[in-house]
């Protein structure tokens, strides 16, 4: 959280002052070519996202997000080692080279555009509410006046502005504490992404999920400005996984169900 | 790494930073307010003769200042959620709570390190309790204490990061949405180190400047 992202920057700040420029200059935004002689591909994911990225029972990395990193490695042809990155470590891990890619749960969006380069659209979320068991509220159209809560600085804040503007929105730097302030009853609604909504609703009881989709969220791999290398690795990937079958059954087992989006497939 | 800084992203948003600002000024200065006043009351109970109000002193003191500041704004905000207390009162209670206890052993300190003497002079001229206290103990010990309060100030504004777990509009807060929004992390957070930086210097200079630190010191150097 706060402490945490301050630490992370303050951390951060330091290493990349330090940088030789010679290392800054020698450094070919061919990644794949790196992750060959390396060994192992380094690919940042959350830990705190179920079911994208998370902890499971034995403590061991476990989801949706991973499993697209470990099928990009063995489509490079080498092992992957996951590093843990957060909402503020991420994007500068990924510039300083200490991973090569970055899949968190991340809306493609294009002011993210013009700082990372994103592979085509993993997984499509949308946004929906959550609310109390005995909550009145149906819908996008009865919040007005009503409290919702959000994550910061996310697609899902702007939406909610634009379609209830008569809503008092108050946006949380994560999903956790947007989740305390409903749960304690500081909030009526949560509005968020789908299936991290689900993830809630399953494990508390007392709340459901209202409002159906009020917008549609494209997930991309976040990589290096210009690594086209990687990007074409990734999408050539997912394409894979998605002619393979393999995609249907990664999204059945993290999301039950079957893909609502299909991955964009290029003939060949 | 072909990291090219871009800094018109961050002016894009300098309304955000502006009002974060303000914000971390404005629950920083009423949180001192709040630590100030209640450090004088706890702290010149630490301070007294009478073994109950030591006791209530240092009950509050040890009480507040070993639980982190964090759970101190999440109990005003979750614990007390019943209470609806705005986000902004409840990081301003938690701050002033906290470093309240911090002011108190500074107060106390200062207290005591007045000779007894004084009060004894004091009251031998018929001064009442009150004006002993305010006219001769508290004059004197804040020269002593200016430069512990100063630096519990410069904490104070540090810590206001806090608030942004409660969704206070602070500068911390607004620092993560602009990056969230635009991703230019160092930029954002490099931003906001050097306004912290700029303002904990001022004004943990300032302190030590002000009219009363100084007047009190001439006078007492004078003497």
């Amino acid at each position: 959280m706060n402490r945490r992202s301050m630490m992370a920057a303050a951390a951060l700040l330091p290493a990349l002052a330090l940088m030789p420029r010679a290392a800054l200059a020698q450094c070919a935004p061919d990644t794949v070519a790196q992750v060959k002689t390396r060994g192992k591909l380094l690919a940042g994911v959350k830990f705190d996202t179920p079911p994208f990225g998370f902890l499971d029972d034995n403590n061991n990395p476990a989801g949706f997000d991973l499993e697209i990193m470990r099928a990009v490695a063995a489509h490079v042809g080498v092992p992957v080692e996951f590093v843990k990155v957060t909402s503020v470590s991420r994007v500068p891990l990924l510039l300083s080279g200490n991973i090569d890619l970055v899949a968190a749960s991340m809306t493609h969006t294009r002011d993210r555009e013009k700082t990372i380069d994103f592979s085509m659209t993993y997984y499509t979320g949308g946004q929906s509410l959550l609310v109390g068991k005995d909550s009145p509220i149906a819908g996008v159209g009865d919040l007005a006046g009503k409290r919702v809560v959000v994550q910061q600085g996310t697609t899902l804040e702007k939406t909610i502005a634009r379609l209830a503007p008569d809503a008092r929105v108050t946006a949380f730097r994560d999903y956790d504490a947007a989740w305390l302030a409903l749960a304690q009853g500081r909030a009526d609604v949560l509005t968020g992404s789908l299936t991290i909504l689900q993830g809630f609703a399953k494990n508390n009881g007392g709340f459901k999920i209202v409002g159906g989709l009020l917008s549609s969220e494209p997930f991309g791999v976040g990589l290096r400005k210009g690594d086209w290398a990687m990007r074409d690795a990734v999408n050539e990937t997912l394409q894979d996984l998605w002619t393979s079958g393999a995609y249907a059954k990664l999204y059945e087992a993290w999301f039950g169900g079957a893909p609502t989006t299909p991955i964009e497939v290029w003939p060949s | 790494m072909h990291y090219a800084f871009q800094w018109a992203p961050i002016w894009e948003h300098r309304d955000q930073i502006e009002q974060g600002l303000l914000v971390t000024i404005a629950l920083s200065a009423a949180a001192l307010l709040g630590a100030v006043l209640i450090g004088c009351l706890v702290g010149t109970a630490g301070a007294a003769k009478h073994k109950l109000p030591r006791a209530g002193a240092l009950l509050y003191v040890e009480s507040v200042r070993n639980v982190p500041l964090l759970l101190h704004i999440y109990f005003w905000y979750l614990g007390l959620s019943a209470l609806e207390l705005p986000a902004f009162l409840c990081a301003w209670f938690g701050l002033s709570i906290y470093s309240g206890a911090y002011a108190a052993e500074i107060v106390r300190a200062g207290v005591l390190s007045i000779a007894p003497g004084q009060a004894e002079g004091a009251a031998a001229l018929g001064l009442r309790r009150w004006q002993i206290m305010c006219l001769v103990i508290y004059p004197q010990a804040f020269r002593a204490i200016a430069p512990s309060l100063a630096s519990l100030f410069s904490q104070l504004i540090k810590d206001s990061s806090l608030a942004s777990v409660v969704a206070v509009g602070e500068l911390t807060y607004q620092a993560g949405a602009i990056e969230a929004d635009t991703f230019r992390t160092f930029e954002v957070y490099i931003t906001i180190t050097v306004l912290y930086l700029i303002l904990v210097t001022a004004v943990s200079h300032a302190l030590l400047w002000l009219p009363a630190a100084r007047a009190v010191a001439v006078r007492i150097d004078d003497a």
